[in-house]
C-alpha cells in the first residue's frame, strides 16, 4: 500500500501520469457560455452542503475616465441600498435569515459581488444577486448618504500606508492612463457623482460578454446556467465583443504604457518611510506570469522579527545588520501585481532608519545577485515551493474556490486545473528565472513612490537606473 | 455527489423553515483507527488537491500539575527545534520547502500540530511531525531563547484588552485553577523551565494513549504507515519516556466554577484620544457533551453583536440583539458580543463589552438587561423570528467553517480525541433543527441564573472583569442580583437590592 503512495507522488512530478490523476481527483470546472456573451463557471464539491455563488465583472476604475474615477466602487455601495422590488431593510433581513452571507469588493479591473450560502438557499441567495445587479435602485437620497460614508472609508485608507504607496506607485508608473488611477476616486469625484454618472456606467460596462457568474461547492452547474438566463439573459452584448484575457477596444482602455520616473513626498511628521521600487512585470496572460512569481518568492520577505544569521541570504544580512549591527528597515516584500497588458514587479519597504542609501544599495545588490543567478539549488526549489503552496493550499473552502475561478475566468479567459498550475511551477528552470530578472531589472526602466520622513536620504532615480544597468 | 435528495430549493427557502437535514448524507467518509499502542487515527480519504494533517495531544494548561504550571506554553513554543534526527535549521528549511504551513499550539485542553500540504510533501511533513512529538532535544540554548521571546510576548500581550481579557476571565471563573490555569506561562515560572521540566511534562502527557492523529486527503492504509513507520518507530527505538521522574501526577480535577470579580487599571494607549473601558459578565456555561449546547450556541447567535463601526455586511449578525437593542442604540458602546466557551466538563457563557469612559454604569446595567430578558416571558422576551433567524446563522456558520480543510482537521481530531468517535453532521444538524424556542428559554434561565450543574459543582455567582476606573462600574454584582442574575447564597442574597435609577 506504502508504495501506492510513492506512485502518486511520482504521477503528480510526472506531465504524462496527470490525466490519471485527474480522475481520482473531483472533476473540474464547468464553463459554459450563453447567448449575450454571459460565462457560466462552476465547480462542484463532494459532499458540500455549502455553496459559493456570485458574479465577476471584467470591470474596475480601469474603465472611467477622469471625470467619473470613483464610480465603479460608488456603485458598489449603493448595491446593498435597496433595489425596485426589496427596501435596504427587507434586503438585509431576507440575507440574514436564511443565514447567507454577501459580500461585494471593487479592484482596478474587476467588481466581485458573491454570496455565501447553504445548499438550499443557493437560487434564494443568486435571486438576490441579480436583483441588486439589475435593479439596483440608486435612490438619489442613498447616493447622497453614502458620499460621507465612502469619504469615511478615503479617509481609512488614507491611514494604511501600505495602501498610499501603491496608489502613487501605480500613478507614476501609468501616468495619463486610467490604470493609474485610484480606485475610491478623489473626493471631489466622491462629492460630485451623480446618478446618472452611475445609471452611465452600469450601460456601458455591465455587459453580458463581460461577467461571468461563478458557482462553487454544492452546485449544480445546468441549474446555473438556467438560472443565469432567466435573470441575466436580457443583459445586452458589448458592440465590440469582450474577450476576457485580451486589451479591451473600450475608451478608457488605453495601453498602459510603463513610466520610468519617481515622486517622492516629505512628510516628516511620520516616525516611518515607506517606499515602493517596481519595474514592469507580467500580464496575466504572459507566458512569463508564473516565472515573475517564482522571482517574487526569490527575491523574497523579510521583517524585523526574523532573526538574521550567518545562514540568512545577503540581503536579510546586508539589510538586517547594516546600520552596525543594526537593521537598515523594518521589513520588505516583494510584490508582483497583473493586469490584462501589463504589472508590476518590485519591492515595498518600510523603515525607520536613517540610512536610505545604504538600504536601496543592498535591495539593487540583491537584484543584481539575482541577475546573475547567485542563488542557491534549495533557494529557487522553496520558492517554487511556498509558490505552489500559495497558489493551491490557499484554496481550502468554496469562496476562496469561487475567488480562484472567477479571477482567473474574468482575466485570463481561462481556468487552470490546480495540477496544470503545479506542472507550470514545476517546469520552470534557473535559467528562466535568471533569463526574466536580466530581461525586467535590467531594461533600465524603475518606478519609484516613497513617503515619509527619509525620503531625501534615498539615491535619485537617475542613480537608482544608471546602477540598474550598470553591469548588464 | 452524496447527497440526500434534490427538492425544490427556491420553495423551501421561500418558507423559511427549509429542514437542512435532508440535504445532508447520513454517510460519511471518515474512518477511524486505533494502534495497539493506544495511538488513534482518523482520516477523510477523500483526494484533493492539496493534504492536511494534524496531531493532537491531551495535554494543554488545565492538566498541568502545580510543579508544572505553564510549561504546555514553553512546549507549544519549542516544537520544531532540535531533534535526534536533524537540526533545528534543517527541520526550518524543510518545512519551509514543503511551503510553510505548519504551527503547533497549546491551549487549556490540547496540544495541536497542524499543517497543510501538496500531496506529493505528506510523508516529508509527517516524518518532521513525528520527530518533534518523539524526539525533540530541548536543548538549553533553546529553551534559554524561547523563554526570553516568552517573556516579551507575555508584556505585549498584556498591552491587549481584547487578548488578555478573556484569559482573566477564565483565570477568575474558575480561581486559577483547572480551566482558570494560565494559558501563557506565569513571569514568575519563567526562570524555572529547564530541560528537566520539560522533560517531565512530556513523559507525563506525550504518551500513545493520549495522542490522535488526523488526516484529510491520506487513506487510512498510508496514514497507518505513516504512523507506524515515523511515530511508533521512533517510540520504540528512542525510548523516550524514561529519566530523572519528579513522580507528578496529571491534574484530572473537574473544573470547579467559582464566579468572582477582577479589576485591572486601564491601559494609556497614545494612539487613541478616546478612552475606553472594559467589562465581561458571565457564567458558568455548558460541557461539550451537555445535550443543551446546540440551545446555547443559538442562544449566543440571537445574542450576537460584535463592533460598533460596522457589523461587515448583510448576513454577519447585523440584525441580532446586540446590534439592534445595545450597539445601534447607544453611541457610547464601542463593542458589545456574546461568548460562548465550552470544555470537556464545563463552560462559560456571556457577554463582553467596551464603552467610553464615564459610560461604565450605562454599560453594565444594559448588560444585564439584554441577558435578563433571554429568559423573561413578556414583551422583551425571545421572538420566534428572531429564533430562526439565530437558528438558520447557527447551521449555516457551522457548515461553512466546516468548507475549510484545516477547520475539518481540527474537528475530526479533537472530536476523537475529547468524544472517541466523530459525531455525524446529520446527526448534529438534526439536533439543531429539534430545538425549540422554549428549549433557547429554558437554556438561557439555567446558565444565566447561575443552575448550570456541571459535575464540577460550581457555585452559581458571576464571573465580572473589569478594566478601568473600578469606581466608576459602581456594584456589579448588585445590578446582577437586581435583574435575576446568577444563583447566590442566601446569606448573599438578602442585601437590599438597589434601586433602579437609570431606566
Amino acid at each position: 500500500m506504502f508504495r501506492n503512495f510513492s506512485r502518486l507522488n511520482k504521477s503528480i512530478l510526472n506531465p504524462s501520469n496527470i490525466r490519471k490523476l485527474a480522475t481520482a481527483a473531483p472533476p473540474g470546472p464547468q464553463v459554459s457560455v450563453l447567448a449575450n456573451g454571459l460565462t457560466v463557471a462552476s465547480q462542484s464539491v463532494p459532499y458540500a452542503l455549502t455553496a459559493t455563488v456570485g458574479v465577476w465583472i471584467d470591470s474596475g476604475s480601469r474603465s472611467e475616465d477622469s471625470k467619473n474615477n470613483g464610480v465603479a466602487h460608488f456603485l458598489e455601495h449603493l448595491a446593498f441600498k435597496g433595489t425596485q422590488t426589496r427596501s435596504q431593510r427587507d434586503l438585509e433581513l431576507e440575507i440574514e435569515n436564511i443565514g447567507s452571507h454577501l459580500n461585494a469588493y471593487t479592484s482596478r479591473e474587476n467588481t466581485v459581488y458573491y454570496a455565501k450560502t447553504l445548499q438550499p438557499n443557493i437560487n434564494h441567495s443568486l435571486e438576490i444577486l441579480s436583483d441588486i445587479l439589475t435593479k439596483s435602485s440608486l435612490a438619489t437620497n442613498a447616493i447622497d448618504r453614502e458620499r460621507d460614508v465612502i469619504i469615511r472609508e478615503s479617509e481609512e485608507v488614507g491611514k494604511m500606508y501600505d495602501e498610499v504607496i501603491f496608489d502613487h506607485l501605480h500613478a507614476v508608473a501609468y501616468k495619463n492612463n486610467s490604470l493609474g488611477r485610484t480606485i475610491l476616486g478623489p473626493i471631489e469625484n466622491i462629492c460630485s457623482l451623480q446618478r446618472n454618472d452611475l445609471v452611465e456606467y452600469i450601460k456601458e460596462n455591465y455587459k453580458g460578454d463581460r461577467m461571468v457568474l461563478v458557482g462553487t461547492g454544492s452546485v449544480n452547474h445546468d441549474e446555473l446556467c438556467e438560472f443565469a438566463n432567466k435573470s441575466f439573459g436580457h443583459l445586452l452584448k458589448s458592440k465590440i465583443p469582450n474577450v476576457f484575457g485580451q486589451p479591451k477596444t473600450i475608451k478608457t482602455h488605453s495601453f498602459p504604457d510603463f513610466n520610468s520616473d519617481e515622486i517622492k513626498i516629505k512628510e516628516s511628521s511620520l516616525p516611518e518611510t515607506y517606499m515602493a521600487l517596481a519595474v514592469e512585470g507580467t500580464s496575466w496572460n504572459s507566458p512569463d506570469y508564473f516565472t515573475a512569481l517564482v522571482c517574487q518568492a526569490l527575491a523574497g520577505n523579510w521583517n524585523r522579527s526574523v532573526p538574521v544569521n550567518n545562514g540568512s541570504p545577503g540581503i536579510q544580512i546586508a539589510i538586517g545588520t547594516g546600520h552596525h549591527g543594526e537593521p537598515l528597515a523594518n521589513s520588505y516584500m516583494s510584490f508582483s501585481t497583473s493586469y490584462i497588458d501589463t504589472g508590476l514587479w518590485g519591492m515595498y519597504i518600510t523603515t525607520d532608519g536613517i540610512e536610505n542609501y545604504k538600504l536601496i544599495q543592498a535591495i539593487l545588490n540583491h537584484w543584481k545577485e539575482l541577475k546573475k543567478g547567485m542563488f542557491y539549488k534549495h533557494q529557487f526549489e522553496t520558492a517554487k515551493s511556498q509558490l505552489k503552496a500559495s497558489l493551491l493550499v490557499s484554496v481550502d473552502g468554496t469562496t476562496a474556490l469561487a475567488e480562484d475561478i472567477g479571477r482567473q475566468m474574468v482575466n485570463t479567459g481561462k481556468i487552470l486545473s490546480p495540477e496544470e498550475v503545479f506542472d507550470s511551477v514545476n517546469k520552470i528552470t534557473e535559467d528562466n528565472v535568471v533569463d526574466w530578472f536580466n530581461k525586467k531589472l535590467g531594461a533600465g526602466k524603475l518606478a519609484i513612490a516613497a513617503l515619509g520622513n527619509q525620503v531625501d536620504t534615498m539615491p535619485s532615480h537617475k542613480e537608482i537606473c544608471n546602477e540598474m544597468v550598470r553591469y548588464n | 455527489m452524496l447527497l440526500g435528495r434534490r427538492v425544490a430549493p427556491q420553495v423551501l427557502s421561500r418558507a423559511g423553515r427549509t429542514q437542512l437535514r435532508s440535504f445532508v448524507s447520513q454517510k460519511e467518509p471518515y474512518e477511524t483507527v486505533t494502534l495497539s499502542n493506544g495511538a488513534r487515527i482518523i482520516t477523510n480519504p477523500l483526494p484533493s488537491h492539496f493534504s492536511c494533517l494534524g496531531v493532537y495531544i491531551n495535554a494543554g494548561s488545565r492538566y498541568e500539575p502545580e510543579a508544572l504550571v505553564g510549561t504546555s506554553h514553553l512546549i507549544d513554543r519549542l516544537a520544531f527545534k532540535t531533534t535526534a534526527f536533524s537540526s533545528d535549521m534543517d527541520i526550518k528549511s524543510a518545512l519551509e520547502s514543503l511551503g510553510g504551513n505548519y504551527m503547533c499550539a497549546s491551549s487549556r485542553e490540547s496540544l495541536m500540530y497542524q499543517g497543510s500540504v501538496f500531496n506529493e510533501g505528506v510523508e516529508e511533513m509527517f516524518k518532521h511531525f513525528a520527530d518533534t512529538i518523539t524526539s525533540p532535544l530541548l536543548l538549553d540554548e533553546e529553551i534559554e531563547e524561547q523563554v526570553n521571546i516568552a517573556y516579551y510576548e507575555i508584556s505585549e500581550i498584556n498591552k491587549k484588552p481584547e487578548v488578555i481579557l478573556p484569559e482573566i476571565f477564565h483565570s477568575t471563573a474558575f480561581s486559577n485553577k483547572t480551566l482558570g490555569s494560565p494559558l501563557l506561562c506565569p513571569v514568575e515560572n519563567l526562570p524555572n523551565i529547564n530541560h528537566n521540566l520539560l522533560y517531565n511534562y512530556r513523559s507525563l502527557f506525550f504518551k500513545p494513549e493520549n495522542t490522535v492523529f488526523s488526516f484529510i486527503g491520506v487513506d487510512t492504509d498510508n496514514a497507518l504507515k505513516l504512523v507506524e513507520k515515523y511515530y511508533s518507530n521512533n517510540l520504540e527505538n528512542k525510548g523516550n519516556f524514561e529519566s530523572s521522574n519528579m513522580g507528578l501526577q496529571v491534574n484530572k480535577d473537574y473544573a470547579h466554577y467559582t464566579g468572582g470579580e477582577t479589576s485591572l487599571p486601564s491601559i494609556p494607549n497614545p494612539a487613541s484620544p478616546q478612552k475606553f473601558s472594559y467589562l465581561h459578565i458571565g457564567f458558568e456555561g455548558l460541557s461539550i457533551d451537555d445535550p443543551d449546547i446546540y440551545a446555547a450556541a443559538i442562544l449566543q447567535t440571537l445574542l450576537g453583536g460584535g463592533g460598533s463601526f460596522s457589523a461587515g455586511g448583510p448576513g454577519k449578525g447585523m440584525y441580532s440583539r446586540l446590534y439592534t437593542q445595545v450597539l445601534n442604540q447607544y453611541g457610547y458602546i464601542d463593542n458589545c458580543v456574546a461568548f460562548n466557551h465550552s470544555y470537556i466538563d464545563s463552560g462559560l457563557f456571556g457577554i463582553s463589552a467596551s464603552c467610553l469612559e464615564n459610560a461604565e454604569p450605562y454599560l453594565v446595567e444594559i448588560v444585564c438587561r439584554e441577558l435578563a430578558h433571554t429568559f423573561e416571558d413578556g414583551k422583551q422576551g425571545l421572538k420566534p423570528k428572531e429564533f430562526q433567524r439565530a437558528k438558520n446563522q447557527l447551521k449555516s456558520s457551522l457548515l461553512m467553517n466546516l468548507e475549510s480543510k484545516m477547520v475539518e482537521l481540527e474537528d475530526i481530531g479533537r472530536q476523537v480525541q475529547i468524544l472517541g468517535k466523530k459525531t455525524p453532521l446529520f446527526d448534529i444538524i438534526g439536533k439543531i433543527e429539534a430545538v425549540s424556542l422554549q428549549d433557547v428559554k429554558n437554556v438561557a434561565k439555567r446558565i444565566l441564573t447561575g443552575n448550570a450543574q456541571n459535575k464540577g459543582n460550581g457555585t452559581g455567582r458571576p464571573t465580572i472583569v473589569l478594566q478601568g476606573n473600578r469606581e466608576a462600574f459602581d456594584d456589579v454584582e448588585g445590578t446582577c442580583k437586581r435583574y435575576g442574575l446568577g444563583r447566590f447564597t442566601p446569606s448573599e442574597s438578602t442585601k437590599e437590592p438597589k434601586k433602579k435609577w437609570f431606566f
